[in-house]
């Protein structure tokens, strides 16, 4: 995996799936403002919290994969739905004010 | 040609709609129990005993999504529909499968939408967006439009189905091919239209079913297995010619350094761990037609 927090977020999801090397959730901080190769999109951030998606009993793996053998996928799928949520409410306060 | 074969139903679950699975035997090998499942809307219940035409091609094949057989059509208990005579849009056209509908296409156009639209890639995707969404704006609506690209049949999702029971989407739009959902749509833009503007919709996703066609054994087409960025691309267009910017989780269909999945890595770059959300600007390259000019 190439992401550069790819450990970390591996030892907090250790801290569920019972790796006694983790015991911490995972504290990431963004190391830069926007990706040098995101040129052409609108960049947001997000916040996710994979260990209480993976306590929601939801499905938590694709394609065979789970959830702490690709946290990026399902970390991105949450950071999808929180940033539409932010949107919804940024949408429908601007029906409200009009 | 398609792949038939006679079968009998051994052993069958209830289920009221969407789809009933099964365990059926072949006529041609009697004792071996293969999975199957029925498209109840569509062909109609099962029960043990009723003979059966079945669709054996992905099991015989090994598909990964496909492990299991599929009623084409129910012998013993599936040929005396009335059909839906106030209906008159064909869905599955042209093939042995079509069927009426009445889609929620509406006369009039209300433009801008004045909300947000999600796109996704896989119907994996589907539940962490949602239950996230929920997280993030509790009590705020979100639909989901299913289109084409994985499985057309709606009743197949099985998240699906759970987040509609516990409440996390507001509703289900079949669009273009695909069909059964709880409303049926000929255009992604009709479905985004009618449950963003009609049904109330505070939000909106769009994507495929769950199993993406020919991931694997088309994987080195650009316009095949990675042509999932040309569906999603699809999708967002739909939505920005009804006047929403598209918003898609980013990370996917980037070859892996290892060469041995399809899936993505680079899409967050470094900003990774899921703490990003990128949407394109535009939907896709080239001129594009704005349907409030």
């Amino acid at each position: 995996m190439r992401s550069p927090v790819g450990a970390e977020l591996r030892a907090g999801l250790g801290a569920i799936f019972g790796d006694d090397s983790a015991s911490a959730r995972p504290a990431l901080e963004l190391d830069v403002e926007r990706p040098v190769r995101i040129t052409r999109h609108d960049w947001r951030r997000a916040s996710v919290d994979l260990p209480a998606y993976a306590a929601s009993g939801l499905p938590r793996s694709t394609m065979g994969r789970g959830l702490a053998e690709d946290p990026l996928f399902f970390g991105a799928a949450l950071a999808g739905g929180t940033a539409l949520a932010e949107l919804a409410l940024a949408a429908a306060a601007e029906v409200e004010a009009a | 040609m398609l792949k038939l074969r006679r079968a009998r139903v051994l052993d069958a679950e209830s289920a009221p709609k969407g789809e009933q699975r099964l365990e059926i035997e072949l006529s041609d090998a009697p004792g071996a129990r293969r999975a199957a499942v029925s498209d109840v809307g569509l062909v109609g219940h099962a029960e043990p005993g009723d003979e059966l035409i079945v669709n054996v091609e992905a099991l015989d094949l090994g598909l990964g999504s496909g492990g299991f057989d599929i009623v084409h059509v129910n012998l013993t208990r599936g040929l005396s529909s009335p059909g839906a005579p106030d209906a008159n849009v064909m869905k599955l056209n042209y093939t042995s499968l079509q069927h009426t509908v009445t889609p929620v296409e509406e006369a009039e156009l209300s433009l801008p939408l004045q909300r947000p639209v999600g796109v996704l890639a896989l119907h994996g995707q589907l539940a962490a967006v949602a239950w996230a969404f929920a997280q993030a704006a509790p009590g705020k609506r979100l639909g989901f439009v299913q289109s084409e690209g994985g499985a057309l049949a709606g009743g197949h999702s099985r998240t699906l189905r759970e987040l509609r029971e516990r409440g996390l989407l507001a509703g289900h739009t079949t669009a273009g091919a695909a069909f059964g959902g709880e409303l049926e749509a000929i255009t992604t833009a009709g479905a985004l239209h009618h449950g963003l503007r009609t049904l109330g919709w505070d939000a909106a996703l769009c994507g495929p079913g769950p199993g993406i066609v020919g991931p694997w054994r088309s994987r080195g087409a650009r316009l095949g297995a990675r042509g999932a960025r040309a569906r999603r691309a699809d999708a967002a267009r739909a939505a920005d010619v009804l006047g929403r910017r598209a918003r898609a989780p980013s990370r996917h269909l980037t070859p892996h350094a290892d060469g041995a999945r399809s899936a993505a890595r680079a899409g967050l770059g470094r900003a990774a761990g899921g703490h990003a959300l990128a949407g394109r600007r535009r939907a896709a390259r080239g001129p594009r037609r704005d349907l409030r000019r």
